[in-house]
């Protein structure tokens, strides 16, 4: 393998590694389009408060 | 000096979430009440660091009948808080004073905040803040959450109170609370009093006194009152009773209203002439949910949503072809810049160089007729003979040249691959990256349109108020299998995605139907789902564009039809819960709303694209071109792969489904990652068909599965949207159920649901095709046919 | 009468409320007490729930709720 490939490989690695470790950290991203942060970690998705009362 | 505490408390729908958010803005705090499935959120106040807003659950009074109005009721009496901001929303004040009297019978300093001020002022209605300050014996406020007007004043107003009361505070000191009964219930009331001084905190004896009044057993058992005392105080609860002929219960509701009426004939002034005239809600809805226009008016804005996301003209489709040929793919013309060369326009060209090119290919094989293929279908389009001067002449064709023929923009794809050769990066790493990872984001990104599309129709739906129309419409279908329509919202949820749906059905209060609902919630196609209908809708049924809008109808018939075969089982047998529900006002909803909505949505599932989607088509892209000794495959090799051989082991269990090969159950198995996973591992996997793109590529696929390629697609699209949700929604769906038996019930009624669809529209297709009758199409009747029975059966008589 | 009886768009006033327990109590909770004015605003297109206007806003319930409320025209 040339060193090109070698650059590109490890950058997929990279990449792959930030997104593994930000999906552990913060868990896989709110779908349904409400943030993580105010809800403690877990979706708190707008539609869940409003489904409510 | 200690955190000050301040509860948030007022009816659904008074806009309390819209104030909590404007007070708390992102410091909030979402967890749950202990021991209970009822939210719990509290947050800091802006510009303080030591004043929590605790929100209660929306409610409408302090019974001890429902789980919010528990938990809000221990809050309150029991943790202390400093002091209460009430909302009260000032369109709809009556109602809202009610819950307001209880609360400051608590003795708590408290700040009452009328909301909506802006659509009480459009109404020329005006409200009289002193006199309900002075009868409540709180201080008043006018504020609009909306737009922002008097939310945090109030707030303010609220800790100076709270302040102040702890500065204040004297031993067992009663404070000014409102008395709003007649005569001889207060002289109870006070009877009530003496007897259980010392037993509870001074400001609140007046709360305490009138809940043993109406006979409240939590209050009672809390309070210890022994057996001999309760029988003394029921005396004067009796002669109350006797008197104003009705229970002590009805008796403190009614007097309540009374007091409010009085007060609002006080207070509130209302425009006449405004009242009388029906507003345009009620026009609205005249039309909307009357009795023979609603559920086909309903089932048509469906359409409506489908046919602009999918239909072959329709503006969806346009834009997620440019999408996915031009700007994620190979390139594209800005528009208004194309012009025509040598007399040719771009894709006269572009086809011309086609066949040329199939001509070239042909003749070196040996051939005596070349074709050419339509790209998305892979089916022949052109068919011609040719011969050696035909063959030279082609030889001498030249690509033509995009850039000659308008404003050129390079798709993405074709960028990083060019970058790629450019760098002189080898086949390998660079399939890695164009097939791979690249190829298989890029497929899904490239139905964003499609998702923007039913994103932004849900959202004016939602935002309008629509919505709880549709519950409404809905009731009683629902009644009809036990459920009520309040297990219909979740259902609404769950077109976004299937987590909060799942979440949602913790309003259900009944333990069994709430399970049921959790069991139903995610039958309705989702957002990653949607992806998965908007591919299937391309490549296969463009003509056949209601097939999209079919996908929610079986959704909510499967939850109908379902709902009414568990109900009739003896796990889920039982009454109907009460349903009692508000419908709020049309309202327009506001562009930034909406648009908030919909790119919060759009936004997750970009992300989602990033993080889950690629790093699982790397993984997918190593299993599929690595064999178990890890030795790298060439192309045509792929079928000793990893993931050829482990697809094989589980493909045989699709093969009744018509999709029984190793890259259907790769995509199947992938989809419990990401329902949109699917659609990437499809073009992955397909990556070695004929065709010139990944549509082609996938078309080919199932003609290979299959010898009925549309119904294998159309089976692996209902296996797919029907079976188990994604893994984050399961994991949900287990949490919400409480228990692993009731998870893994839901998971097993949901596989089976999936799986026997699929079966059954594929066998029964088959045989009404003429592709015969086989050992599976009787298995798949006799399955039809029990359901059926499971279905219609008389219901069990309810043992009593 | 009681109130699934009533027509819709006629309106009446409520004189007791039969049923006892936590749906009797949301139905009081929610402004449907005696001597209350509640006006049928309309009937769901598959004929319940009912939609009803209560103390100046609406209100829907069940046609075997509405049948707990008894009124006079």
């Amino acid at each position: 393998m040339n060193s090109a490939s070698v650059f590109i490989l490890v950058a997929v690695g990279i990449f792959f590694a930030l997104a593994a470790w930000r999906v552990a950290k913060k868990g896989a991203p709110c779908e349904c389009g409400g943030s993580r942060k105010p809800c403690g970690g877990k979706c708190c998705c707008e539609n869940g408060g409003r489904a409510g009362k | 000096m200690a955190n000050i505490k301040i509860a948030l408390a007022g009816n659904p729908n008074s806009g309390k979430t819209t104030l909590f958010n404007a007070l708390t803005g992102s410091s909030q705090y979402v967890g749950n009440w202990p021991g209970v499935t009822v939210e719990k959120k509290d947050g800091i106040l802006s510009g303080t660091k030591d004043v929590v807003i605790q929100d209660l659950p929306g409610i409408y009074s302090l019974s001890p009948y429902s789980l919010e109005e528990k938990v809000s009721r221990k809050f309150l009496v029991e943790e202390n808080p400093n002091a209460i901001l009430n909302i009260v929303d000032g369109t709809n004040i009556e109602r809202n004073l009610y819950l307001s009297t209880q609360l400051a019978e608590l003795g708590l300093p408290m700040v009452m905040a009328v909301n909506m001020m802006d659509v009480v002022k459009k109404n020329g209605d005006t409200i009289d803040f002193a006199k309900i300050a002075k009868a409540l014996r709180c201080e008043v406020v006018g504020i609009s959450a909306l737009k922002n007007e008097g939310g945090l004043e109030a707030a303010r107003k609220t800790v100076e109170m709270a302040k102040k009361s702890v500065v204040e505070k004297g031993p067992g000191k009663q404070p000014d609370v409102p008395h709003v009964f007649t005569g001889s219930v207060e002289h109870a009331i006070a009877h009530i009093e003496e007897t259980i001084q010392g037993k509870v905190p001074a400001r609140s004896i007046r709360w305490y006194a009138i809940k043993i009044f109406e006979r409240d057993r939590d209050v009672i058992k809390d309070l210890g009152i022994g057996v001999g005392e309760m029988k003394h105080l029921e005396e004067h609860i009796r002669d109350c009773e006797k008197e104003l002929d009705d229970d002590a219960e009805s008796i403190i509701t009614n007097q309540r209203y009374d007091f409010i009426k009085n007060l609002m004939d006080k207070a509130l002034s209302k425009d006449e002439c405004r009242r009388n005239k029906a507003s345009l809600s009620d026009r609205i809805d005249k039309i909307v949910t009357n009795r023979i226009l609603a559920l086909p008016i309903f089932i048509l804005s469906l359409c409506a949503m489908w046919w602009l996301a999918v239909a072959e003209k329709g503006p969806g489709t346009i834009l997620t072809d440019w999408a996915n040929d031009g700007f994620l793919g190979d390139g594209w013309h800005l528009p208004f810049t194309m012009h025509e060369v040598d007399g040719k326009d771009w894709d006269t060209a572009q086809a011309d160089f086609a066949k040329a090119e199939a001509t070239v290919e042909a003749w070196e094989a040996g051939e005596k007729k070349a074709s050419v293929e339509d790209e998305e279908t892979g089916e022949v389009s052109e068919e011609w003979e040719i011969d050696e001067a035909a063959y030279e002449a082609a030889k001498k064709a030249e690509e033509p040249d995009p850039g000659q023929f308008g404003v050129w923009v390079p798709g993405i794809g074709a960028m990083i691959g060019g970058a790629l050769e450019k760098m002189g990066v080898g086949d390998t790493v660079k399939s890695l990256v164009v097939d791979g990872a690249w190829g298989g984001v890029a497929t899904v990104l490239g139905f964003v349109p499609v998702i923007f599309v039913v994103f932004l129709f849900l959202a004016f739906l939602e935002d309008c108020g629509y919505m709880a129309r549709v519950a409404f419409i809905m009731d009683r279908l629902f009644r009809k299998f036990g459920l009520s329509g309040k297990s219909f919202i979740p259902m609404i949820v769950g077109k976004g995605c299937g987590v909060p749906a799942v979440m949602a059905a913790r309003t259900i209060e009944n333990e069994r139907d709430r399970r049921m609902t959790v069991s139903l919630a995610t039958f309705i196609p989702c957002g990653a789902k949607t992806v998965i209908i908007a591919m299937f809708a391309a490549l296969f049924f463009r003509e056949q564009w209601y097939v999209a809008p079919l996908m929610d109808v079986i959704g909510i018939a499967i939850i109908v039809l379902g709902g009414i075969a568990l109900k009739k089982t003896r796990m889920f047998a039982g009454e109907a819960a009460p349903f009692v529900m508000e419908l709020p006002a049309y309202h327009m909803p506001t562009i930034t709303g909406i648009w908030r909505h919909t790119w919060n949505r759009l936004k997750g599932y970009m992300l989602k694209a990033g993080l889950i989607i690629f790093p699982a088509c790397v993984v997918l892209w190593f299993v599929m071109h690595f064999d178990f000794g890890f030795h790298l495959l060439e192309d045509e090799q792929i079928d000793q792969s990893i993931l050829a051989t482990v697809g094989g082991w589980i493909a045989w269990i699709l093969a009744p489904l018509g999709f029984g090969t190793w890259q259907g159950a790769a995509a199947s198995v992938s989809a419990e990652i990401a329902k949109e996973q699917a659609t990437a591992t499809l073009g992955l996997v397909a990556a070695n068909m004929e065709g010139a793109s990944t549509a082609a590529h996938i078309t080919n696929l199932f003609g290979s599965m299959s010898a009925f390629p549309k119904l294998a697609a159309l089976s692996f699209m209902l296996f797919n949207l029907f079976v188990p949700p994604c893994m984050v929604a399961i994991a949900v769906t287990f949490r919400e159920m409480g228990s692993k038996a009731w998870g893994w019930f839901a998971i097993g009624f949901q596989l089976f649901v999936g799986y026997v669809l699929a079966m059954s529209v594929y066998q029964i297709g088959m045989l009404i095709a003429g592709g015969g009758f086989g050992v599976w199409t009787a298995v798949a009747v006799l399955v039809d046919l029990w359901c059926l029975w499971m279905i219609f059966r008389p219901a069990r008589k309810e043992a009593v | 009468m009681t109130l699934n009886e009533l027509e819709v768009g006629k309106t009446a006033k409520v004189v007791r409320l039969n049923g006892e327990g936590a749906v009797k109590r949301r139905i009081m909770d929610m402004g449907l007490t005696k001597g209350t004015e509640v006006t049928v605003r309309k009937v769901a297109p598959l004929g319940d729930p009912v939609e009803l206007t209560v103390r100046g806003y609406e209100l829907s319930i069940r046609k075997d709720e509405a049948a707990m409320i008894v009124i006079r025209g």
